[in-house]
């Protein structure tokens, strides 16, 4: 499985990304600052946003997902319990390992941000795609979430992209990445600290 | 044109002109043809044929209902024609220059704050619209129609969360109604000649328009 930006040029207004890169199996850190463009390159892998030029080309990976920083936007189930089933999941004893059970019958939106993450995290990684894309997973998240998440990366199969600049409690990526200048680079010394 | 007061003030004048008559529909076209950025101004072309649907539709109803349906499809038309070129050419800020301009630090303030805030709810609203529609094709609801309950649910909340942290951020600022604002504005080169003739197609659409011309007499 390998996620290619062959000659990829993304645009948002005025703003410019360019990559071009091979992302294969295993857990890819892309770092940057704000605003540097992680979140529009998050859009582009999960198919989301056009490239302006050149292509994302998805080779051997069946399914993908893409978490969006804003957990909110992925929300469309009218309880918690129809929320984890509407990904296609079991959803009592799923929602029993993310201590959501007992909100099984509220609104999702009724949770807060914090709890609303989790749940979509916790979704996301249950349904186990080839390709995972996590746009700032850590954000909104406690310290026992970012722990969790953390342990439910490590050797995750398939192809794993984490886009963040919070890197304590990722697991050693297997490439690092950064962006800058508008392109996304190799990182010489990997940023993970496990 | 670059300033606001010229340009809504022509945009004003136009809409006029659009809706009283066919002719006024045409010079406001024309206006549009000389004055836009042309492709740039419109929106996107889903939107441009979703726009060219209802209008077209209701001006199909008219007819059937005894009306000059073709009439009334120029004439909305144009009129939205006008409206693409006043929202893709305004600036962040520039509507609470006017209103405090136009009606002082008390109500002007107010008023255009919510126009601003409305205006870029309309643009961050776009954004959502399309995370949103992503995040659920992802769940495999691909058909536009089967989305529109969840993608509607989903963009209402998120609106509604944003509206209250605004809201909360703006009393925790202590906004109490009214502010300080000094109003600044630049004028391109355009825009006084640009305004002069919207008001004369205004003006021309008034006088040929016959209703009011038998008014007159």
């Amino acid at each position: 499985m390998e996620v290619v930006f062959d000659h990829l040029l993304l645009r948002r207004g005025e703003f410019a990304l360019r990559a071009d890169a091979v992302l294969g199996e295993g857990l890819h850190l892309v770092s940057g600052r704000v605003g540097s463009g992680k979140s529009t390159l998050a859009l582009a892998i999960g198919g989301g946003l056009r490239p302006a030029e050149g292509r994302v080309e998805l080779v051997g990976v069946g399914r993908r997902l893409l978490v969006q920083q804003f957990a909110e936007f992925h929300l469309t189930g009218t309880t918690v319990r129809a929320e984890a089933a509407s990904w296609g999941l079991e959803p009592l004893p799923l929602l029993a390992r993310l201590d959501l059970a007992e909100r099984a019958g509220d609104d999702p939106f009724r949770l807060s941000r914090g709890e609303q993450k989790r749940l979509v995290l916790g979704c996301a990684l249950e349904a186990a795609p080839d390709l995972l894309v996590l746009d700032e997973p850590f954000a909104s998240c406690d310290v026992r979430e970012k722990l969790r998440l953390g342990r439910a990366l490590t050797d995750r199969p398939g192809v794993t992209v984490v886009l963040t600049h919070e890197t304590r409690y990722l697991p050693a990526p297997d490439r690092a990445w950064t962006i800058e200048e508008g392109a996304l680079r190799p990182c010489e010394e990997s940023p993970g600290s496990g | 044109m670059r300033d606001v007061r010229l340009r809504l003030l022509a945009v004003a004048a136009l809409s006029g002109a659009a809706y009283l008559s066919v002719v006024g529909a045409a010079l406001a076209c024309a206006w549009w043809l000389v004055l836009s950025r042309r492709r740039q101004d419109l929106p996107a072309p889903l939107a441009v044929l979703y726009l060219g649907i209802t209008v077209g539709l209701a001006g199909l109803a008219t007819s059937l209902s005894g009306g000059d349906g073709l009439s009334y499809t120029i004439r909305i038309g144009a009129v939205l024609l006008v409206a693409t070129y006043a929202y893709a050419h305004r600036r962040d800020g520039e509507l609470l220059d006017l209103g405090v301009w136009l009606l002082g630090r008390r109500i002007g303030f107010d008023l255009s704050l919510t126009a601003e805030l409305a205006l870029q709810t309309i643009a961050v609203a776009g954004e959502d619209l399309a995370r949103i529609r992503l995040a659920v094709a992802q769940k495999g609801v691909r058909s536009r129609f089967r989305q529109w309950l969840p993608v509607g649910n989903a963009l209402l909340f998120a609106e509604l969360r944003r509206s209250r942290e605004l809201a909360l951020l703006l009393a925790l600022r202590g906004y109490a109604g009214g502010g300080r604002h000094c109003p600044r504005f630049e004028r391109g080169a355009r825009d006084l000649p640009a305004a002069l003739a919207a008001i004369c197609m205004m003006l021309f659409a008034i006088l040929q328009t016959r209703d009011i011309f038998i008014l007159l007499q």
